[in-house]
């Protein structure tokens, strides 16, 4: 007999939750059976992890893989070791968009430094699977804007961006922001993901909706998912 | 929107000629076994256009083939069509089958209750009864017929054997409670409505429009709906999902052990004029705070096994509460004293 004691608690659920939605973009994204990727960035390993049932091989930044076969490269958490120095940033990005086939898609999961966080349990946490402390940085320096600035720079084509909720790592709402939805699907979405039912998170949820009335939420909120196309 | 093979789909499932005029939020179940929900909106709809969900493993892609089954058999009746998301389509893409319903309005009962700022617990829970008890009459009279009290005892019986069955070391005490209250039942000598079941019926699964009687309501989540089963056990899925409702931890387990004590106003306003209507006679007496208390372990006993089923992994649910409550009561009270006179046989 399972004792309500030895039941799976709340922290530990949250953690196998995490393990299981973190690839949950894939769906809206397309990523299929036949698909060979590239994980990188600080969570690369929980990544490819996450991806290997769903696609056909998954290479890490630092394997050697064959020119011209990724269809996806993904990167989660901070891009490189220096976060700090742009430059390196960009090499790191414009390695992995060189290696992807033509017709290929990088992907970059973010963290906005100004997204409204404090409002809830919304950051990204750094425990792992089995609670132990993550090494990765999550926060990366730079924000969406600059990072769309880098992929355009590059050639991308197709650059889109969508909000993460809760987080990147469990994203149960994928809300398109650029290009933008309607207004009533985001409040949609933010009532959704959080639905903690007391007077004080029913008010919060009904200023959220203000801001996205008046089209300021698209800035605040605390995890992008930003993907570009090579050029065919 | 990347995955324009979805789009393209899930535009011909909308019946929307540019592809390009949807746009897909997704809202994911909250389980890690759950399934992928998307809402495709067009800009100046009120609502969405489509649902379309896929399951998240592809291991328990029987769960929504089981619901759209049954969505598509029950909409040929009538009387369940406009309570029920038309079946709009079903694709497969990218190695995941999808399952397109059409968008319905309103909103859900959990989520005007999470999203009231004014309204007491009380009151609100009253206009949901209210509300449920319209809903469920109309979908329990679409197929409904008089079981004996022997064959709902019956039905407690046989829920309590699956969960000993798959639990190993069930509990004594919890089986012996079982079926003590599975006599007390058949003692009853009075008949219960047998038919159609939702089976989830809960504030999560209703839609309404709004607070009044009258509005326009629609039920979701069909998986769990079976066509011959004791129908009190929707009434006390709705009164239980309630008194349970926003509460986490702690106090879930507390509001589990109170729970027919805090029930009595949604008894009041829901189980008991549907057993006025559903029943020909005999209302009074399930009402007796004995019998009540045999039908509430009747519902428990059902529950835990839902509980129990919806584990992908013995350890996979977060959030038990029916099983462990029982384990507790069953406990805390004495089993109840099987009447000799009776001559049901377990």
């Amino acid at each position: 007999m399972e004792r309500p004691g030895s039941l799976l608690t709340e922290p530990t659920y949250r953690a196998r939750l995490r393990e299981a939605t973190r690839t949950d973009w894939r769906f809206l994204l397309g990523v299929s059976p036949d698909d060979v990727v590239l994980a990188g960035g600080a969570d690369a390993l929980h990544l490819a992890h996450s991806l290997s049932p769903w696609v056909r091989k998954v290479y890490r930044l630092d394997q050697q893989q064959p020119p011209d076969v990724l269809d996806w490269v993904f990167f989660s958490g901070a891009l490189s070791p220096q976060e700090g120095a742009a430059a390196d940033v960009t090499a790191t990005l414009r390695r992995a968009f060189d290696a992807l086939r033509p017709g290929g898609h990088l992907a970059i999961t973010l963290e906005n430094r100004w997204g409204l966080h404090w409002l809830a349990d919304w950051r990204t946490s750094r425990r792992d699977t089995h609670g132990r402390e993550s090494t990765g940085r999550s926060v990366t320096r730079h924000g969406l804007r600059w990072h769309r600035e880098r992929l355009r720079g590059m050639g991308a084509d197709q650059i889109c961006s969508y909000a993460l909720l809760p987080s990147r790592d469990a994203p149960r709402a994928i809300i398109p922001v650029d290009p933008p939805c309607p207004p009533e699907a985001q409040k949609m979405a933010l009532d959704q993901v959080w639905q903690r039912a007391s007077p004080a998170a029913a008010i919060v949820r009904k200023a959220l909706g203000a801001l996205v009335t008046g089209g300021l939420m698209r800035r605040l909120y605390p995890h992008y998912l930003l993907v570009g196309r090579k050029p065919c | 929107m990347l995955n324009a093979t979805l789009q393209q789909a899930v535009a011909a499932a909308a019946s929307v000629a540019d592809p390009h005029e949807l746009h897909l939020v997704q809202c994911s179940s909250t389980g890690a076994t759950g399934a992928i929900i998307f809402h495709a909106w067009v800009r100046g709809d009120s609502q969405p256009r489509v649902v379309v969900k896929t399951p998240r493993d592809t291991r328990l892609q029987h769960a929504l083939q089981r619901e759209w089954d049954a969505v598509t058999a029950l909409r040929v009746d009538p009387r369940l069509a406009a309570l029920i998301p038309a079946a709009l389509a079903t694709f497969d893409c990218d190695g995941a089958k999808y399952y397109a319903y059409a968008g319905v309005p309103g909103r859900t009962m959990y989520s005007r209750f999470r999203n009231r700022i004014l309204a007491s617990r009380d009151s609100m829970l009253e206009r949901f009864a209210v509300q449920a008890l319209d809903v469920s009459l109309r979908v329990h009279a679409t197929h409904t017929r008089e079981a004996t009290s022997h064959e709902v005892a019956r039905d407690l019986l046989m829920d309590l054997a699956w969960l000993e069955g798959a639990i190993p070391e069930f509990p004594q005490s919890v089986a012996e409670c079982g079926r003590a209250f599975a006599h007390r039942l058949a003692d009853a000598r009075h008949h219960l409505p047998r038919g159609r079941v939702h089976g989830d019926f809960s504030p999560y699964n209703v839609l309404t429009t709004g607070m009044r009687v009258g509005v326009e309501v629609r039920l979701i989540d069909w998986e769990h709906t079976e066509a011959e089963r004791p129908q009190h056990l929707d009434v006390f899925r709705f009164v239980s999902a309630c008194v349970l409702l926003g509460l986490r931890g702690q106090a879930r387990h507390q509001a589990f052990g109170q729970m027919p004590a805090r029930a009595a106003g949604l008894v009041s306003a829901l189980l008991r004029p549907w057993l006025h209507q559903m029943t020909a006679g005999g209302a009074a007496t399930w009402l007796e705070p004995e019998m009540l208390e045999a039908l509430w372990w009747h519902y428990w006993t059902h529950a835990a096994r839902r509980e129990q089923e919806r584990r992908a992994r013995p350890d996979d649910y977060r959030d038990a509460t029916y099983l462990p409550g029982l384990v507790a009561l069953s406990q805390r009270i004495a089993p109840p004293v099987r009447s000799r006179s009776s001559a049901f046989a377990c």
